[in-house]
């Protein structure tokens, strides 16, 4: 919200810089987002007054004006200007640029005129007489302006006009509706100085404004009614008259407080409202009474499809959700958001129903919301406004229209408010609440924190909520259950434009906020401690990441919501389960509209952005949570599964800072893949075996594995199918991994244990064998196991060859093994004699051993 | 040999004359090849001192011990003239050998792969190490949320205007993506006794993004509920915190904020990492980043945990990790977090 530092020094005196006074505010949590100077678009204009006004003898449509610019006396001097306007009279105030004055303006805001001695037709004029619009401090272009006349001859008008001003923007929090008006920052302003309060003097009574609210509502002398039909939806709807208007420009001074804090003045009878608005923080609304039929007012939800142009030209279907003022014929406003076209105010408009509501904030801001029109009203009522606050507010206004639009302005009103707000109480015990802040404040000074932020305090044994004295003023206790009041200190009776205090721990903020929450002390909390820690499964995910990164895999973090195209371009069949996502019912694109059922999507586009960017390799993973829905569309929270996911394409080295200039490295196959996995389930003791598949789409038919351990689905391991290549832009053969870390977790033993070293030297023995190509490795392996015994520790492959030395149909591979027994030094006989026994079993595979 | 004195004189004349010739060629050897040959040919079985030796059977017997002395002599004196000069052979081709192996050390070194963790795992890393060394248990909580405990139970009913500050992605009337890792909050009070100290880092997600915003960010919420808790912890706790991240020397102050389910509320700012207060282009000027909001659980929020706020009391705050993370490892614009560029992750 902006505020004008001289309309806040209108009602507080401010003892600071503009600068100081941010930061105080800022400190009792009123955050200043932006400070900004405003300057008049003008220089060496000053006041002067018409002594002599004659035509100008050779030219009709000029007139000659003799205008004195210092007081009178001493300086004072008298210029002559020539000028066509005609609304001027002797003994006005006028602005008057002399010679050498500037004014800024033009067709770009940024041209600057500067104004000297000029003739016209034989007349020398020394200087101009100027209009709001050419001092762009209004937009009345007609005329020469006409100062008020209590301003001195001579000043400055830049200072006379009260032009120069400090426009603060503050953030406003949701429960502080009493702060969106100018009069509620002037009032933590004078908390927070102590300087007294100024309100503007109100000497209407409207509505019992000011004294009593139970006061007798008088007749209206137009017969005006007013229907609410759900009060709960409109507590109060209070509707006065101004007669007589006559609508025109608003006078400059309120014109310029209007535009230094960002609204645009229209005329003066919306200006008023607008102006009141932002004095009290109650918006207004100014109906043209002719255009009310029957001078009935009626409070409804609109209809079903119900048309309404607004304000601002634009037709609005309605919805019941939405709450209209309308006569019996038509809705005539967007009630607390904004008025129709059909009842605006006109330049012929002489009679005005000035409506000061208090609606429920939910519905206007459900109205507003569902129509996309925020404006300055609504913005305050969705905060919760106080229902006494619309007397106020009219009773200012009307007095303001009566002053600026020339309003006569009956007795009467009429005001539906069956069920007055009065001032709640809040038991107050200052040790509590010192105990809460663990503090040492006075109590004296949290008694005279809150009286004046307008709080009324009762201390002492008679100030139970239950007291008399307390009782007549306040209807009802809120917050604490009697046992708690009985232990009450005191009580502190609310203004009803508190609405966001009610309890105690809210009177405690308002006492730390202006005692200082720099001035609290700081402590560590007491009592007993335990030992800290997380969950073994984050511990696990911990460990995953720490053994990836080792192994020159790096993390990445991509978005939890996907593109639903992306299931195409993987070539899922119809009812692939990961088709099966949760949709986003307001997405900030289509791009990422819903919830990844499987982490691969984020992965491939990552390596995809990432070779855009001529970085070609990928090694990455990530450990993140895939949404699976118990049903579609979604009634219950969905699965939560925590996955990780593995990524290869390209060269290691390239993927990481790895360098090794004596070779080249292999780009990423299904077999680095498998290492990693291997590698990662040994070193968690996991008992993983991988189980090859005929690989459905997005998988390369012979190159997919199951992962599974102890019977337990752990996820899938391939090569991606070429054709997802091509559909993603991959930039090589990728590989990937997609596995439930909570199934990973089920099987996880991560025993540390050591066994002792071999006593016993090993031997070793190498076997070179021809291998039909249809024999798979682990059954090689398996096969050498059961031959060779107890005796054999290890069988590792070294080398695998095709190719030309080697006969079709045939691979050469190259095993390693080692035999050792625990308590002796194996003899070499003993070891022939297994190797015999290898050779034999191999063999009969057709496995040729080669000597 | 019949005139012995005179053959004597000429066995010792040829024994010098032998010595100063192998002498001279074992100099001349250039190599340990050269040199070996050389010596085959003197001491060698069909070598000269050999063939000497045997001659000796020829003597008188007389003059046997004493030529056999001399021709022994000659041949320990070679045999030491062969073994040196071998030695300063080995010695030399080692030289040369060690010369020859010099290496160019400006080439770069072998480099393995290594892998790196992501700036948000390592920046929530010191967090969480902070607040476990605290006594605090982490904690973690759904990322789809009931609007029950994303909102209400945070005080914040429908149709509250708070609900603006959070932007919020629906999957169904009921169910939002979190805004924010408070519901856990909740469901911690809901679950567990106190004492309670917690944090709950996480994935929240806002339906906004730009340069400062990400549709998806993390949060790390903290809670602390038992007798006796005051705001003075708060302030204490997490200026220690602040110090432990961001330096001993970082200034901290507190300002009074709203969040629905605090009271009293504060906002903590650090001053700035850029400038250390003077005001940059970074905290806009002002001196300080904001860090995180905190404050006093609302008994209200008590209150609907089941919890009498009477007796307990308790605090708690909510910081964003991509934000540590900025400040931290500096860090201008939030989006490099979520596109995982390779050479901006190999950064960290």
């Amino acid at each position: 919200m902006l505020v004008s530092l001289r309309w806040l020094r209108d009602y507080v005196d401010v003892p600071w810089t503009p600068a100081e006074l941010a930061e105080r505010l800022t400190s009792i949590g009123l955050e200043v987002k932006e400070m900004r100077e405003l300057k008049p678009r003008f220089s060496g204009v000053v006041v002067g007054q018409v002594q002599e006004l004659y035509r100008h003898p050779q030219a009709d449509h000029l007139w000659i004006a003799r205008v004195l610019v210092g007081e009178p006396g001493a300086a004072a001097k008298t210029v002559t200007l020539v000028t066509g306007a005609t609304n001027l009279s002797v003994g006005d105030k006028v602005p008057v640029a002399l010679p050498g004055a500037q004014l800024w303006g033009g067709a770009t805001g940024e041209e600057c005129v500067t104004i000297g001695p000029h003739e016209f037709v034989g007349v020398r004029s020394e200087g101009m007489l100027c209009s709001e619009a050419e001092l762009q401090v209004g937009e009345d272009a007609g005329g020469i302006m006409i100062l008020p006349s209590d301003v001195a001859i001579g000043q400055p008008l830049a200072e006379a006009l009260a032009l120069e001003d400090t426009i603060l923007d503050l953030e406003i929090y949701a429960n502080r509706a009493d702060l969106t008006s100018v009069i509620g920052v002037a009032r933590e302003v004078s908390a927070l100085t102590g300087n007294p309060l100024r309100r503007p003097p109100l000497h209407l009574t409207v509505a019992g404004a000011g004294t009593s609210s139970a006061a007798r509502p008088a007749p209206l002398p137009v017969a005006v009614d007013v229907q609410v039909q759900d009060p709960d939806l409109c507590p109060r709807y209070l509707a006065t008259l101004a007669l007589n208007v006559r609508v025109g420009p608003s006078p400059a001074w309120l014109a310029s407080r209007l535009r230094a804090v960002g609204v645009r003045p229209i005329n003066n009878v919306v200006d008023v409202t607008n102006f009141v608005m932002c004095e009290t923080g109650q918006p207004l609304h100014a109906f043209d009474l002719r255009r009310i039929a029957q001078q009935t007012i009626i409070v409804r939800r609109a209809w079903a499809a119900e048309k309404l142009t607004t304000l601002d030209g634009q037709e609005r279907e309605l919805t019941p959700d939405m709450l209209v003022i309308a006569d019996p014929e038509k809705a005539l406003a967007l009630a607390g958001v904004m008025g129709g076209l059909n009842s605006e105010i006109e330049a012929d408009t002489t009679e005005v129903l000035l409506e000061a509501a208090t609606f429920q904030a939910a519905i206007i801001r459900r109205g507003a919301l569902s129509l996309g029109l925020r404006t300055e009203a609504s913005a305050r009522f969705e905060k919760g406004l106080d229902p006494n606050l619309p007397a106020v507010a009219a009773a200012r206004a009307l007095e303001l229209l009566a002053q600026v639009a020339g309003a006569s302005i009956p007795e009467g009103w009429v005001d539906r408010y069956p069920h007055p707000l009065r001032p709640w109480m809040i038991p107050f015990r200052p040790e509590r609440i010192n105990r809460l802040l663990g503090s040492d404040i006075p109590p004296a000074e949290m008694v005279a924190i809150l009286q004046r932020l307008s709080f009324t305090v009762k201390m002492g044994p008679g100030a139970t909520p239950q007291a008399p004295a307390a009782a007549a003023e306040a209807s009802a206790v809120r917050g604490a259950g009697a046992s708690s009041a009985a232990a009450a200190a005191g009580v502190v009776v609310v203004p009803t434009f508190r609405a966001d205090v009610t309890r105690e721990a809210d009177l405690a903020e308002e006492i730390a906020r202006f005692w200082g929450y720099d001035r609290l002390p700081e402590t560590m909390p007491a009592g007993p401690t335990q030992p800290g820690g997380q969950s073994a499964g984050a511990t696990l995910a911990d460990r995953i990441r720490a053994l990836l990164v080792s192994q020159g895999l790096s993390e990445v973090i991509t978005y939890s919501f996907i593109s639903p195209r992306c299931w195409d371009q993987l070539y899922l069949p119809p009812d692939h389960p990961w088709r099966r996502a949760i949709p986003i019912q307001n997405p900030l694109s289509d791009e990422r509209s819903i919830l990844r059922t499987c982490l691969l999507p984020g992965l491939l586009e990552v390596a995809v952005r990432n070779s855009n960017r001529q970085q070609e390799a990928s090694w990455i993973f990530e450990i993140g949570t895939i949404f699976i829905p118990y049903e579609l569309p979604l009634v219950r929270q969905p699965q939560e599964r925590p996955h990780l996911g593995i990524l290869l394409v390209g060269p290691a080295d390239q993927a990481s800072e790895a360098q090794d200039w004596s070779r080249r490295w292999p780009a990423a196959d299904l077999f680095d893949l498998k290492g990693d996995l291997e590698q990662l389930f040994e070193r968690l003791g996991a008992q993983a075996s991988f189980e090859p598949v005929d690989g459905s789409m997005p998988f390369h038919p012979g190159r997919t594995m199951r992962l599974v351990a102890e019977g337990k689905e752990l996820g899938i391991a391939g090569e991606l199918h070429p054709d997802v290549l091509d559909a993603w832009e991959l930039p090589g053969r990728t590989v990937v991994a997609e596995l439930d870390l909570e199934q990973l977790f089920a099987v996880t033993h991560e025993t540390r244990r050591s066994q002792p070293l071999p006593r016993f030297p090993s031997i070793r023995r190498d076997l070179a064998l021809l291998v039909p190509t249809g024999l798979p490795a682990a059954q090689v392996v398996e096969t050498i196991r059961q031959a060779a015994g107890l005796l054999l520790r290890s069988v590792r492959l070294f080398d695998v060859y095709e190719g030309p030395q080697v006969p079709a149909g045939h691979r050469s591979m190259a095993y390693a093994l080692e035999f050792r027994a625990d308590e002796r030094t194996l003899r070499d006989e003993e070891v022939d004699g297994r190797i015999a026994e290898v050779e034999a079993a191999l063999q009969a595979k057709n496995v040729q051993v080669r000597k | 040999m019949e005139n012995g004195p005179s053959s004597w004189n000429e066995l010792q004349e040829r024994v010098t004359q032998l010595t100063q010739e192998c002498q001279r060629e074992i100099e001349q050897a250039a190599n340990g090849a050269a040199l070996q040959e050389v010596k085959v040919r003197w001491l060698g079985r069909k070598g000269v001192v050999t063939q000497l030796l045997r001659g000796l059977g020829d003597l008188p017997a007389t003059e046997r011990p004493r030529a056999g002395q001399v021709l022994n002599q000659l041949r320990q004196q070679l045999e030491a003239s062969f073994a040196q000069r071998e030695s300063s052979i080995i010695a030399q081709e080692k030289a040369e050998r060690l010369e020859r192996e010099r290496l160019d050390l400006t080439l770069p070194g072998r480099r393995a792969p290594l892998g790196h963790l992501h700036p948000l795992t390592q920046a929530l890393g010191e967090i969480k190490a902070f607040f476990i060394g605290m006594g605090y248990q982490v904690v973690e909580g759904p990322e789809v949320e009931t609007d029950y405990y994303n909102f209400q139970a945070l005080n914040v009913p429908k149709d509250h205007p708070a609900r603006d500050m959070q932007a919020t992605f629906y999957l169904a009337p009921d169910l939002v993506l979190r805004t924010q890792t408070s519901p856990v909050q909740v469901r911690t009070m809901e679950r567990q006794k106190p004492p309670i100290r917690i944090i709950a880092p996480g994935k929240v997600y806002r339906n906004d993004a730009d340069i400062t915003h990400s549709p998806m960010f993390h949060q790390v919420e903290g809670l602390v509920v038992d007798e006796g808790i005051r705001f003075s912890d708060l302030k204490g706790t997490l200026i220690a915190f602040a110090k432990a991240l961001f330096g001993q020397d970082r200034r901290v102050r507190f300002r009074p904020s709203y969040f629905p389910f605090t009271e009293p509320s504060a906002e903590m700012d650090i001053s700035c990492t850029v400038c250390g207060g003077k005001g940059c282009r970074v905290c806009k000027g002002e001196g300080w980043l904001e860090i995180l909001g905190s404050g006093m659980v609302h008994p209200q929020v008590l209150e609907m945990a089941g919890y009498d706020p009477e007796r307990l009391t308790g605090w708690a705050f909510g910081m964003g990790v991509e934000r540590v993370a900025m400040l931290r490892y500096g860090i201008e614009d939030i989006r490099l977090l979520f596109e995982n560029d390779r050479r901006f992750l190999a950064e960290f």
